[in-house]
């Protein structure tokens, strides 16, 4: 069975590709499949922010993927180097600081998807 | 944020927050000299050869190597024995990538490569 | 390792996308991976020479490029489209890239197991 990573790439706050990720996930995990990592790159990062105050009625959608992780033991990861340049130097306990080449060691044995 | 400094030859050079040069321009052996007896090494005639390495690197590839390309490229210039991880770390204990680009003034490498 | 095609995208005057994917593309072939680098659209820009004294303010990451080597990363492709519509041509790079029609294109994309779009 095809054992998935996700690249995901830009801003939770700018786009809808956090919650296509989240989607992608439930479905894959849901059908039996396995994801291997999930990787946040470029602004993508800002996910892992300690402090995102959001409004009620938005949804948080970088802490709904952390939850989601946990839930399923992904590992979530965030580029280091990305979130240092982005003024995060202490980012969510959820979220594991790694290196692109991790992600890339990871990406060996499962297909990946962007979004 | 506070600023610092290190004074060499009477000079006063700005760090950035790693403690690595500011300024690479500001750069010349003195500070490298300064550097290494702030990190308890031993300059020798092997050290200054990768001090000037991971410069000439800079200057043809515009950033710091980081310790994987730093160890390829050194095996590229000067062959397998010194190109490899034992023999950096013997000469930079604490990280070659990461001390050898302090010494040799550069901005610190990325961490995530 | 895998076959993994880079889609450079981005113009190098107005975001530092090309320089991130330049880092991944690095980080990706440090590993083993088999790499190919293609560049589209207004990715072509990053391959234009760079003007060293002009007072411009993102990172000047293009010398990165000569890295490549040094990798053994060797696969590198213009788009002909690409090219055609911004009036550059092979001569204009500051490397030598092969260009592909679109055909080619999406026979070159079609082998590639994994492809990473920036």
């Amino acid at each position: 069975m095809t054992t998935f990573s996700l690249l995901i790439t830009t801003s939770p706050l700018a786009s809808q590709n956090f919650a296509s990720a989240l989607q992608f996930c439930n479905a894959a995990l849901i059908s039996g499949y396995q994801i291997e990592q999930i990787f946040l790159y470029q602004d993508a990062v800002f996910a892992a922010a300690a402090d995102i105050d959001l409004p009620a009625d938005e949804p948080n959608l970088g802490q709904q993927l952390a939850i989601l992780c946990q839930q399923n033991h992904i590992p979530l990861l965030y580029c280091v180097t990305a979130a240092e340049k982005r003024g995060m130097l202490d980012p969510g306990s959820n979220f594991i600081g790694a290196g692109l080449a991790e992600f890339a060691m990871r990406l060996t044995n499962s297909k990946l998807v962007q979004f | 944020m506070a600023i610092s400094y290190i004074t060499v030859d009477d000079k006063q050079l700005v760090l950035d927050k790693h403690g690595y040069l500011a300024d690479l321009n500001d750069w010349h052996k003195g500070v490298a000299v300064y550097f290494a007896e702030e990190e308890q090494i031993s300059l020798t005639a092997a050290h200054w050869e990768v001090i000037q390495f991971v410069r000439d690197f800079y200057q043809e590839f515009g950033t710091s190597p980081a310790i994987r390309v730093l160890v390829k490229a050194m095996a590229n210039q000067f062959g397998p024995e010194k190109g490899n991880s034992k023999y950096l770390f013997m000469l930079f204990p604490q990280g070659p990538a990461k001390q050898a680009t302090r010494l040799a003034g550069l901005p610190k490498p990325a961490r995530c490569l | 390792m895998q076959h993994i095609a880079i889609i450079q995208r981005q113009s190098p005057y107005n975001s530092s996308g090309g320089r991130e994917a330049l880092d991944l593309t690095l980080a990706l072939a440090a590993v083993e991976h088999q790499l190919t680098v293609i560049f589209i659209g207004d990715g072509i820009y990053q391959l234009l020479p760079l003007n060293l004294n002009s007072d411009f303010s993102l990172k000047r990451y293009q010398q990165g490029f000569k890295l490549f080597g040094l990798y053994e990363i060797e696969q590198l492709y213009v788009c002909q489209h690409s090219m055609q519509q911004r009036q550059i041509t092979l001569e204009d790079l500051s490397f030598a890239a092969k260009q592909l029609d679109t055909i080619a294109m999406q026979q070159l994309l079609a082998k590639q197991q994994q492809i990473v779009c920036i």
